[in-house]
Parts: C-alpha cells; structure tokens; sequence
C-alpha cells in the first residue's frame, strides 16, 4: 500500500499548494484524482515522487510505503534522494501527460528505452534489447522494429504515450502514477491507453490524475476531487457525476452530460472493441 | 542520408577545412621563418619568396604561414580549455539551484561585467606580455561566459518534461545533466563558442600589435602587421598579407556557426 497522509505543499512565497491530503492506494486498485486546473494534481504527483520544483517544499506530511507485509512501512518522503531514485520507475511509475514532450528528442526510442532498462534493471544490452520490443509488442505497436528505430518526432501522440506504457510495463513498477494520460489522445488511442491501464491494475495500484470522466469511471473505485490544494469530495465516479456536492463538482458533472456520448460506455470498453 | 548531410554541414565543414589549413600550412613553409639574411631585405615578390621579404631579409610567406600556426594554436588551445572549465561548471550551476544560487549568480554577473582588456591589463601588468598571460586572460574572461550560457540553458532544459520523465524515471543527476541536458544545450555553446574563437583571433593580434604580443622568438600574425607598419612607406604590401589571413580565419569561425540542424 502506499499511503498519503496529511500532506502540505508549499509554494515560492510560501503560499499553500496542497493542504492535508490523505489517500490510500492498494495493488489492484485504482484512485482517480480530479479538479480545476491548477488545484494541485500534478503538484500531488510530483510531491509524491520528490520532484518537486525547486522553489517547493514539502511542509508537513509523509509518503509511507508498505512494500511487503514482513517488511517496516518505508518514508519516501524522508528516504535519501539516491534510495528514491533506485525505487523511482521499478517501484513507483510515471505516466506522463504529454509523451510528445516526454522524450529526449535527440536519441531514438530504441536508445531511449534499451538505457532505461540497462540501468535501471541491470540488464546488458542485449537482454535490454529483447525486453524493448517485447513490451512495445504488448502495448500493441506491432512494427516495434520501427518504432524502436524512430526519434520521437516521427510518431505520433497516441503511439509515444503506447511508448511511455510500454517503457512502464518493461520497469514493472507496484504503484503509477497516472498525469492526465488520455488528456492529449483521440478516441482510439484513448481505449487502447484506458485497456492497457485496466490490465495493469492487476498488478498494480493505479493513481490517475485526470479531467477525463469516462477513464475513471471505467478505471477507478474511488475518485477524490481537489480545489485549491484541498480534498472538498469524493466518492465512486458515479456517485461524483450524479449526487455532485461541490460547485465545481457539479459544473463537472454538467458539463459531461452535455458532451456525454452514449456509443462510447463502460460495455464497449469491457468488451474489447475501440 | 550523405547529400543531405553535405549540405547541412558543409559550411562548417569548409569552414573547418580552412581554419585547418591556416593552421597547418606552416609545415610547407619554403624557407626558415626565422632566417635572417640582411642582403636580400625587403625584396619585392619574386620567383624564390613569393610574398618578397621583410625588413630583416625574412621570407614573408614562411612568417605568414608560421603566424597561423600561433594565432590559430593559440585560439584553439584557449577554446578547449573554455569549454573544459565552462560546460560543466555551467550545467552545475544551472542543475543545482539551491537558496544560495543568487550568490554565485552575482558573482557571475560582476565578473562577467569586466571586458577581456580588463583583465588583460591585470595579468600582463603583472606577469608581463607572453603565452601564459595571453592564454590565462581569454581563458578566464570567457569561460565564466560561456558558463553563464551553458547555466541559463541548462535551468531551461530542467523545466522541460523530458528532464522531469527521465528524473521520475530514477535518471541520477550526472546522467541528467551530462547525457540529456549536455546534448542539447551543445548547439547553442558551439554557435557562442565559434563567434568567440573569432574575437579572440582579432583579439591576440591586436596585442601583439601594440606590442602585447606572445614574445620576441614566436612569430604572430599581429607581429608581422606591427613590423610591416614600420617600413610600410618602402612595402606597403606587407602590412596586406597577415590581414588578409586574420580576415580568413574570422570570417571561417562566423560562419562556423551557421548550418541548420536538428
């Protein structure tokens, strides 16, 4: 389990970003995190994984991990930055938002993820290789020869966010953390991305930060809304759209009626077909 | 594909092929630079030295090409050195920014504040003219230029999402800087790089014209200027040739900097 409790983020100027948050989020499970823009959702993840700008500083609160039941709960808040960098990406993973940007654009995809591995997972080369095209294989890019070949620019959205998965898939992490992954996609795109997170769920716990209604109705049990720093709701994503509370939740919650397409459910999604 | 590769690179690539040949022409030089021989002074271009001779009975093209070999050793020697001290001070700097960040911040900007002839005023007033003076002014003056590029560079890229993915990946801070950032901030240094490279050929000879020069025994392109304005009554054209090997270099490091890329 990795346990939030009572965080506090602060600002530059020492105003409050993130106010007493507490969340829970188990293997197996998915957590929805949604609000306004600039309510602090991307602050969340990046406080949890201690990438917090420079300016920003953590102010109260901790980050416990409970990795294994014989083993004491971890502070990685408070764990050295080189002990959080060796869990970083193995134990906890990243989605993020804009994968068009989330590449370094100067080195091929093959490059990219081969490294990633080598280092990270203490592979060679080869072995690292293999593991590449295998989790682009399973993320549905079929030419993974191609693509592993390709620099950033040359795909698409929808295929270098299938990229980012795939390079998660290949670490294996216990907990993702999600940033808006459907935000820059089409629809297609959108399904294939929402499958592959629903399969992972098995063998991991899911934080999805998101404006995208439909991805956490069909992803998650429990979806927690933040303004201004604050938890203010939360509930099922059902219960959110069709009993809101807050006036942001219910501004939410209209407009995805209004914008609501019916072809495009929870059933199409279970079974398969994008 | 290689005809593209031509044409992106082939102003750099001229560029560089000339600069090489300034550099290293000095290896066909057809008489010892330094040969003093009185009875043939200042003889006028002919079949045996082909720019004529100085005022000391010295072949004038031999000189020429000898002076390029300084000059030119000298800027290139200076630039590693630069980039050596500058690029990883810079992305240091520009990575770690901690609450004292704004010290070294103004510091930067006071010494940056200080011409190269400041400083050059300082060492040779101190040291006396010759390399070491010479080499340590550009060294110390740009490097803390180039630092504050690679820095102001480097907190850009840091702000970046591939930066940010690559950190939430576990990617140590060595790896960061110098295998993601480095690469591509390495444009922006190379175009600032060959401008000053450029500066600094005007600059080193126009110590040595004023008679700031590396020394008696090395022959410099400002050298030759600053003697063949003694006689340039008698040989106007001597004064002609190193300058127009000064106009060449320069104008190669200005153009150095110009192709297209990624």
């Amino acid at each position: 389990m990795l346990e939030i409790e009572n965080m506090c983020v602060n600002g530059k100027d020492g105003e409050p970003l993130l106010k007493e948050i507490t969340l829970r989020l188990t293997k197996g499970q998915a957590v929805g995190v949604t609000g306004r823009s600039g309510a602090g959702k991307s602050t969340l993840l990046k406080a949890i994984m201690g990438n917090l700008d420079s300016q920003c500083r953590m102010s109260g609160g901790k980050v416990v991990l409970h990795l294994r039941e014989d083993q004491p709960p971890l502070r990685y808040d408070t764990m050295s930055a080189k002990r959080r960098r060796s869990m970083a990406g193995t134990t906890v993973g990243f989605i993020p938002q804009n994968a068009m940007r989330a590449f370094d654009f100067r080195l091929r995809i093959g490059t990219q993820l081969e490294e990633t591995f080598r280092v990270k997972l203490a592979m060679d080369k080869t072995t690292a290789e293999r593991l590449a095209e295998a989790v682009l294989l399973k993320v549905g890019l079929t030419d993974a020869r191609r693509v592993l070949r390709s620099f950033p620019e040359e795909l698409s959205g929808g295929m270098l966010q299938r990229v980012a998965i795939a390079m998660l898939l290949g670490l294996d992490p216990v907990y993702v953390l999600a940033d808006e992954p459907t935000a820059s996609l089409d629809r297609d795109n959108r399904a294939h991305v929402l499958r592959l997170l629903k399969e992972r769920l098995d063998r991991s716990g899911i934080l999805l930060v998101s404006h995208d209604a439909e991805a956490m109705r069909a992803l998650c049990s429990f979806v927690i809304v933040l303004h201004d720093g604050e938890k203010v709701e939360q509930g099922t994503m059902a219960q959110l759209l069709h009993q809101p509370s807050h006036r942001w939740t219910r501004s939410f919650a209209e407009r995805w009626r209004a914008n609501h397409d019916p072809s495009w459910s929870l059933e199409s999604l279970r079974k398969g077909d994008s | 594909m290689p005809e593209e590769r031509w044409l992106r690179y082939g102003r750099t690539g001229t560029a560089c092929l000339t600069l090489l040949l300034c550099a290293l022409s000095f290896l066909w030089a057809p008489h010892d630079p330094h040969l003093v021989d009185l009875s043939v002074r200042l003889q006028a271009p002919g079949p045996e030295y082909w720019l004529g001779t100085d005022a000391m009975g010295r072949d004038v093209l031999s000189r020429v090409l000898h002076g390029g070999k300084t000059t030119l050793g000298i800027v290139l020697f200076s630039g590693a050195l630069i980039v050596l001290i500058g690029t990883p001070l810079g992305l240091c700097l520009g990575y770690w920014q901690g609450r004292f960040g704004w010290i070294f911040e103004s510091l930067l900007n006071a010494c940056t504040a200080f011409p190269p002839i400041a400083y050059m005023l300082v060492f040779m007033g101190a040291w006396g003219s010759g390399l070491l003076p010479i080499v340590t002014v550009l060294v110390l003056s740009s490097s803390l230029r180039l630092l504050k590029l690679v820095k102001i560079r480097t907190e850009q890229e840091k702000a970046k999402a591939y930066v940010q993915c690559a950190a939430a990946c576990g990617a140590s801070r060595m790896r960061i800087m110098f295998w993601h950032i480095e690469p591509n901030v390495r444009k922006d240094s190379f175009i600032f790089l060959s401008l000053l490279c450029a500066d600094m050929v005007l600059l080193i000879t126009s110590f040595s014209f004023i008679g700031l020069g590396p020394g008696e025994r090395i022959i410099d392109w400002g050298g030759i200027i600053l003697e063949g304005s003694e006689v340039s009554m008698l040989r106007p054209d001597l004064m002609f040739y190193p300058i127009v090997l000064v106009l060449i270099s320069t104008l190669a490091f200005n153009v150095m900097g110009d192709d297209e890329r990624r």
